[in-house]
């Protein structure tokens, strides 16, 4: 497996016990500027497949390759700045702080950066809404937007550090058919603007919309042709 | 509202009540710590008040007001207590005409009731100098006139007490006859109340005489450091005032020096020693309950909290079902009263239990509070429950307006309700910890002061001799042909006598002085110990003689002190130069050498500053004297020892026996009682601490999940995460636990007996950074693993 990739999984399982192994010796790659999805059924692995990618769990077995490095030999501050620097989350369920204003919630990731101080926050944030649409939305409260709003605020908040990668975990899962198509517009905008996405997805169409398709059935993925 | 839908309610809660293990253990443990609190008032109330001697002060004597009317007086320096003299009473009462002063000794005597009867009896005496009407004592038959104003050289008079009057008189008129104690015939002038039993805790009085009176029956009307003098007509305070008025004037004609203090307490018939250690004893175990009540309270009010939490949804319901807002609150304040009366009845029925257990640990008879008094505590208590849980109640609905559950985050007010509980627990913890890491230290360091004495293998044996109601008995060279039968007894390998018995209330006292004319004592006037020993006593008892050499039979004009009474009076000093007079009752002075000084002899077991000690040979027997033995056993037959002391005459006998291993046991059961309770508590409070608060640190985590997985997906370090959650609760702890260490000192003078086994600063704050750390580890660590749990479920609570 070439190390040029910017993620690559090198026949990795994961299980979360001995009976049951979720993942069975995947091989997955994504590259800089690709627009992936993975489609497979429910519980066939692939939101494991994307913690992960997003370094959230690690492999019980193969090589984890990010931009390079062996997550296994990753220290914990060096996990916690990929995160922070090079990987952004989006969540079906949006997972937006209800006590928290737009602004606020679009702001947590800053909190881990560095490079940022507090002063550039405002400006930071409404960049990142800007993309989105939402830069009005800056002092209302999560649960006085709709569902497509929300989300959208979460896609700010995943783009706000400006990560190389996006991974997105049935981003239209809790939407109607006019949101998810705002959505889909925004990922491929995004890529178009050289944005790495990973997208898991049970929708074969929305699916398509996306450059580079992978199945994956009871852990075993394979790329579709 | 009608009745039916109370008496719903009222059993919808019972039934929650029954299956409600949980609420049944925090009503539990609120109900323990209270009912032991009551106990321990009630049995203050009892020690410390007349009312065990079956007698009431009359308040507001001469238009004051008095709580109790009256105030026990003594003068204290370096730990010892003395009475004040009868001069300075004198003086005192000039002062303040409307006071009371009065002085009260007890001491057994041997009386005969009439001419030809073939057995001297025991009898208690209590010499009093005067006040029962200021005590509310009434005479069951004759009166106290005679007895409150003796006059010089009229004949002597007595009260006898109405038990004494039951055996001994068989309810036939007893006035006006006479009983002679020491050959002095006691004119009965009036028989005590039925309900009076004594003017001395623990004991029954037989007879009262005028304090008067002592000097004929005894030979000295001297006050010793067992008479307890008293104020009548005043509190505890206005004594303290007369006092502290007084003193400067005392300093210049009564001979008071100015190290030395003068002190009113409210103890009645018990020493201030007695009553000092008792109160410690008291306080310390007060406020170990009271940070156990404060730990416990704080888990009732978290249960309670999360149980609201619940119900607040069932409210939701019923109103959707028709209930209207006037429903739910009555609903509501239905069971809160519930949940009063139940912890109220809790207390109730525990109470019992708790003051049995109280007053047996303090070996004290049973006393009970008034009813009036427990109907107040008991419906104070239900009504303080009902405002603590009304109060949470409306916090409650003031302030959380959301259920939680998974994807939702904690509001501000359940931030603050839940922090405030863990800080406020940990706080709780930290001083119940600090308190009775302090009371551990004291008890453990005055288990090992040492008595003076090795108590292993030695008995004592009660001489007892009929006198034949000889004023006196005299005994010239008896003693040593006792000691020699004794000594050839084979299995005694050591014999001594003496008078006193340590730990027990027996001593006899004279007037000493230096030869510079100061007294050994507080006051010009008060006696000091002096206990006629054989030679061997010391080397029988395993005490150590410091300086000097012991005595030897022959040796009458020598004495050995003990090493309090060197330290004060003849430090730096060479022992040829120690000399002491002592002046007897007929006033003749004479001199004697100090020829020893041996190690401190702690009669009055370990908690008393021991006080100055003259011990002289022995040079008759008096017929009080007590046998000590001791051999490699420590097992005697007694009958050996009697048939021993009755070859040399059968006017001797044996009477009590004491083991001195068994009054060291006994002298230690409070001290080891009060070591194993705290210990108890305070494991107890620190296990159910770090459970109470691993389940809180838990639910809070819990409800915080999302936050902390969506900051840990974007990077956040665990040490960042660890920080903002431990944070605020580490800073009201911190806050608190520096206001503990400022209050440190007078924290542990109230849990400790501070003066006599001190305990340094620096102890003191290795005890409490050591529980301070203890505690922040303890908590940390249960963040942490908590933590450590949300981190591993990040993309679980997430996806």
């Amino acid at each position: 497996m070439s190390d040029t990739h910017l993620l690559a999984l090198d026949q990795v399982s994961f299980s979360y016990n001995a009976q049951e192994t979720i993942l069975k010796q995947v091989n997955f790659t994504l590259d800089k500027g690709d627009y992936t999805a993975v489609v497979g059924t429910s519980g066939s692995g692939k939101s494991t497949l994307l913690s992960i990618l997003g370094l959230l769990n690690q492999p019980t077995q193969g090589r984890y390759l990010v931009m390079g490095h062996d997550s296994a030999q990753l220290t914990n501050e060096s996990i916690a700045q990929l995160k922070t620097y090079e990987i952004g989350f989006i969540y079906q369920n949006f997972n937006l702080l209800n006590h928290m204003k737009v602004m606020d919630n679009v702001a947590l990731p800053l909190t881990y950066n560095k490079h940022v101080n507090h002063k550039q926050y405002q400006e930071k944030v409404v960049d990142a809404l800007s993309i989105v649409g939402m830069e009005s939305f800056l002092n209302r409260y999560p649960n006085e937007l709709s569902g497509g709003q929300q989300q959208r605020i979460a896609i700010a908040r995943a783009l706000v550090n400006n990560p190389s990668v996006l991974l997105a975990d049935e981003p239209t899962g809790n939407l109607d058919s006019k949101n998810s198509e705002i959505i889909y517009d925004l990922f491929a905008r995004l890529n178009d603007a050289g944005k790495t996405i990973c997208l898991i997805t049970h929708d074969q169409a929305h699916a398509q919309l996306a450059n580079t398709l992978w199945h994956i059935n009871d852990g075993v993925i394979a790329q579709h042709a | 509202m009608h009745n039916q839908q109370a008496i719903d309610y009222a059993i919808n809660w019972l039934k929650y009540l029954k299956n409600q293990p949980k609420l049944w253990l925090v009503s539990l443990l609120v109900a323990i710590p209270l009912s032991s609190i009551m106990a321990l008032y009630s049995y203050k109330q009892a020690y410390v008040s007349p009312s065990f001697a079956g007698i009431s002060a009359t308040n507001g004597i001469a238009g004051i007001s008095a709580t109790n009317g009256i105030a026990q007086v003594y003068i204290t320096g370096e730990g010892t207590h003395s009475p004040l003299d009868t001069s300075i009473l004198e003086e005192l009462k000039r002062s303040a005409p409307n006071i009371y002063p009065s002085a009260e000794k007890q001491l057994p005597l041997k009386a005969m009731l009439s001419v030809g009867q073939p057995q001297p009896i025991d009898m208690n005496v209590s010499f009093f100098s005067g006040g029962f009407q200021q005590l509310g004592l009434s005479a069951f038959q004759g009166s106290f006139e005679q007895m409150e104003f003796p006059s010089a050289g009229s004949e002597v008079v007595g009260a006898i007490s109405y038990q004494f009057w039951l055996t001994h008189f068989k309810k036939q008129n007893p006035l006006n006859q006479a009983i002679s104690i020491n050959g002095v015939m006691i004119k009965i002038v009036a028989v005590l109340p039925p309900e009076f039993r004594s003017l001395r805790k623990n004991t029954q009085t037989d007879i009262v005489i005028p304090y008067a009176f002592k000097q004929n029956i005894t030979g000295s009307d001297a006050f010793t450091p067992d008479t307890l003098t008293y104020l009548m007509g005043v509190d505890t305070t206005r004594a303290q005032q007369l006092l502290d008025n007084a003193k400067p004037s005392l300093i210049e004609n009564f001979f008071i020096f100015d190290d030395n203090n003068l002190e009113a307490i409210s103890a009645f018939g018990l020493t201030p020693s007695d009553y000092l250690i008792t109160t410690q004893r008291v306080l310390m175990l007060t406020l170990v309950f009271v940070t156990l009540l404060l730990f416990c309270i704080i888990a009732f009010c978290g249960y309670v909290i999360g149980e609201l939490y619940k119900k607040q949804k069932e409210y939701l319901v019923r109103t959707m079902s028709g209930a209207n807002k006037r429903d739910i609150r009555v609903q509501k304040l239905i069971e809160e009263s519930l949940l009063a009366l139940f912890v109220t009845l809790l207390v109730m029925v525990l109470q019992p239990v708790a003051h049995f257990m109280i007053f047996d640990f303090f070996n004290a008879k049973q006393s009970y509070l008034p009813v009036s008094q427990l109907v107040l505590f008991y419906a104070l208590l239900a009504s303080c429950h009902f405002a603590l849980v009304r109060v949470l109640t409306l916090t409650q609905e003031n302030t959380v307006k959301t259920s939680l559950g998974r994807s939702n985050s904690l509001t501000l007010s359940e931030r603050i309700q839940a922090y405030g509980l863990l800080s406020f627990l940990m706080c709780t913890t930290l001083t119940a910890l600090v308190i009775a890491s302090s009371a551990l230290n004291q008890q453990i360091a005055l288990s090992k002061v040492s008595y003076g004495f090795k108590p292993e293998n030695i008995q004592y044996f009660e001489l007892k001799i009929d006198n034949n109601n000889q004023s006196t008995f005299y005994a010239n060279d008896q003693h040593r042909q006792l000691l020699f039968e004794l000594k050839k007894v084979p299995a005694l390998d050591h014999v001594a006598l003496s008078f006193t018995v340590p730990l027990l209330d027996r001593s006899t006292f004279s007037q000493w002085y230096t030869s510079s004319g100061k007294a050994i004592g507080d006051t010009q006037q008060t006696e000091t110990a002096s206990i006629a020993v054989t030679p061997d006593y010391f080397s029988v008892m395993g005490t150590k003689l410091i300086i000097g050499s012991t005595f030897t039979e022959t040796d009458h004009t020598k004495v050995i002190v003990n090493q309090t009474l060197w330290k004060k009076y003849f430090k730096d000093q060479s022992l040829s130069d120690a000399l002491l007079v002592r002046v007897d009752t007929s006033r003749q002075s004479r001199k004697y050498q100090v020829i020893g000084v041996v190690e401190d002899i702690k009669y009055q077991g370990p908690d008393n500053k021991p006080t100055p000690v003259v011990f002289e040979p022995k040079v008759t027997l008096t017929g009080n004297e007590v046998i000590i033995v001791k051999n490699e056993t420590g097992l005697f037959d007694k009958s050996v020892i009697q048939q021993s002391v009755k070859s040399i005459s059968q006017k001797y006998d044996i009477g009590s026996t004491w083991q001195l291993e068994n009054l060291v046991y006994e002298e230690q059961k409070p001290r080891w009682t009060i070591t194993v309770l705290t210990l108890i508590v305070a494991i107890t409070l620190l296990l159910a601490s770090v459970l109470f608060s691993a389940s809180l640190v838990s639910q809070l985590i819990q409800k915080l999940a999302l936050e902390l997985s969506l900051k840990h997906s974007m990077g956040a370090r665990f040490i960042s995460l660890f920080m903002q959650l431990y944070l605020p609760f580490f800073t009201p702890f911190f806050i608190f636990s520096a206001g503990i260490f400022i209050s440190l000192p007078y924290l542990s003078q109230f849990a400790a007996l501070e003066h006599l086994t001190p305990v340094t600063t620096d102890k003191q704050n290795t005890l409490f950074i050591a529980c301070c750390f203890s505690l922040i580890a303890i908590t940390s660590a249960i963040f942490m693993i908590n933590l450590k749990k949300n981190s591993n479920n990040t993309w679980h609570t997430l996806s």
